[in-house]
């Protein structure tokens, strides 16, 4: 039995604890809001952008931009988000555990994976493992989301046309609800243009294209990957604070059970102690009788 | 009622949709727009025909009751048949609401990495600096 002041002092630290922990749901709840009203505030130029792209296309013809050729290559790079800070219970665990189990079961055996991490805690686990790491960025925030994006799209643009990579795959955490999160693992390049349904186009009307169709393809396929990216580090962000919200308040929770039992046990304690020192008095009161 | 379309497909104003990821930043009824476009400034007046038009890193100006101008990143402006104009960009700021110091500071780091590159080959990461020099450069433009 632990001492009474050893088990005060425990409680009283659990008690800190727990403070620490609800303190944390609440900010997570409060910037939870925040990205979900950035993922709804992208998704007017998302799907004007991915209605213009197919469009575009259509017209131009699949073949007409090197993005939309499928080299049935065997080097594969891979774009993981994942956050930079813990407590946020499998969230990070679930990104790189997917990653390394598409890499074992999905990807022929003889692929040359290449990793574009944007996130601490990715970068961390890869590199003790010595993954091949092309890039490191930090987590996006609501602030640098967009910038972070843009990079990576640029890049691995520029890593496909050059030939230094054939197939590029995203995994990011769907932000399904506070509660959930989904791990998705998604074909970025090279581009699987949305079929428009074929009805649509005998009626389109002619536009006129400036400058010519393929080079407003090659512009605007970039900012398609951009915006496509940019919707996976928000929904990353949101599924963070999600994450760490339920994580935080189950943490909460057990505290409190934690400190009820230790309560109680702190109570015993201290009955004892009251009643061993009375038995002792009688005790003594008794001999001074007889 | 063909006529009817036709008149409203020329009216005489345009229906702008400015929008980026970050939502809607403005969308109002104007006289006529400026654009940076990818070969060169234009201008759109009403009655436009449907145009699909690559933008780059410069200084939109609607036309409404007074001129506003917007520090624009690259994108795309579309003209529908019906005479609305769509204008996708990845960013924008108003003219008024630029910080300039900070895009200054912003547009030295930027060439400076540059000036920095040499010989290596251009990359994903050299076109990334510069658009970053061509959109400070617009902010300091539009301010």
């Amino acid at each position: 039995m632990p001492s009474l002041k050893a088990i005060r002092k425990r409680i009283g630290s659990v008690k800190n604890t727990r403070k620490i922990t609800r303190a944390m749901k609440m900010v997570a709840a409060a910037k939870l809001r925040r990205a979900q009203d950035a993922i709804i505030a992208a998704r007017p130029y998302a799907a004007a952008l991915s209605t213009v792209v197919s469009e575009l296309a259509e017209v131009a013809g699949s073949d007409a931009h090197p993005l939309f050729e499928d080299r049935k290559g065997k080097r594969t790079a891979i774009v993981a988000f994942t956050s930079d800070r813990g407590l946020a219970g499998a969230f990070n665990a679930n990104v790189v555990k997917r990653v390394e189990a598409f890499v074992a079961n999905e990807l022929p055996a003889d692929s040359e994976v290449s990793l574009r991490l944007i996130g601490r805690k990715g970068n961390q686990y890869f590199a003790r493992r010595n993954g091949n790491i092309t890039s490191y960025d930090p987590a996006a925030t609501g602030a640098t989301a967009l910038a972070i994006s843009g990079d990576t799209a640029h890049r691995i643009v520029d890593d496909f046309v050059e030939k230094r990579v054939d197939r590029v795959f995203v995994v990011y955490n769907e932000f399904k609800s506070a509660i959930t999160q989904a791990v998705v693992i998604k074909q970025i390049l090279p581009v699987v243009a949305e079929a428009t349904s074929t009805g649509a186009s005998a009626g389109r009307p002619d536009y006129s294209y400036e400058p010519g169709k393929e080079e407003l393809l090659a512009r605007l396929v970039p900012l398609y990957l951009q915006i496509g990216l940019y919707r996976a580090a928000l929904e990353s962000i949101a599924g963070e604070f999600g994450a760490r919200m339920s994580a935080m308040e189950s943490a909460t929770n057990n505290a409190g059970e934690m400190i009820s039992k230790m309560t109680l046990d702190y109570n015993r304690a201290r009955q004892a102690s009251i009643t061993k020192e009375l038995l002792e008095i009688i005790g003594g009161a008794e001999a001074l009788k007889g | 009622m063909a006529d009817v379309k036709l008149l409203s497909g020329h009216s005489t104003s345009l229906d702008v949709n400015l929008v980026t990821p970050r939502g809607v930043v403005a969308h109002q009824a104007a006289d006529g727009l400026a654009a940076p476009g990818e070969l060169g400034m234009f201008e759109l007046l009403p009655g436009h025909i449907p145009l699909l038009a690559a933008l780059k890193p410069g200084v939109l100006t609607i036309a409404g009751k007074a001129r506003v101008r917007y520090a624009v990143s690259s994108g795309y402006l579309r003209v529908d048949p019906a005479g609305a104009v769509e204008v996708l960009v990845e960013q924008a700021v108003l003219g008024g609401e630029v910080d300039v110091d900070k895009a200054k500071i912003e547009l030295r780091e930027a060439e400076a990495e540059l000036g920095k590159w040499g010989d290596r080959p251009t990359d994903g990461d050299w076109k990334n600096l510069v658009n970053r020099v061509a959109w400070a450069q617009a902010r300091i433009d539009a301010a």
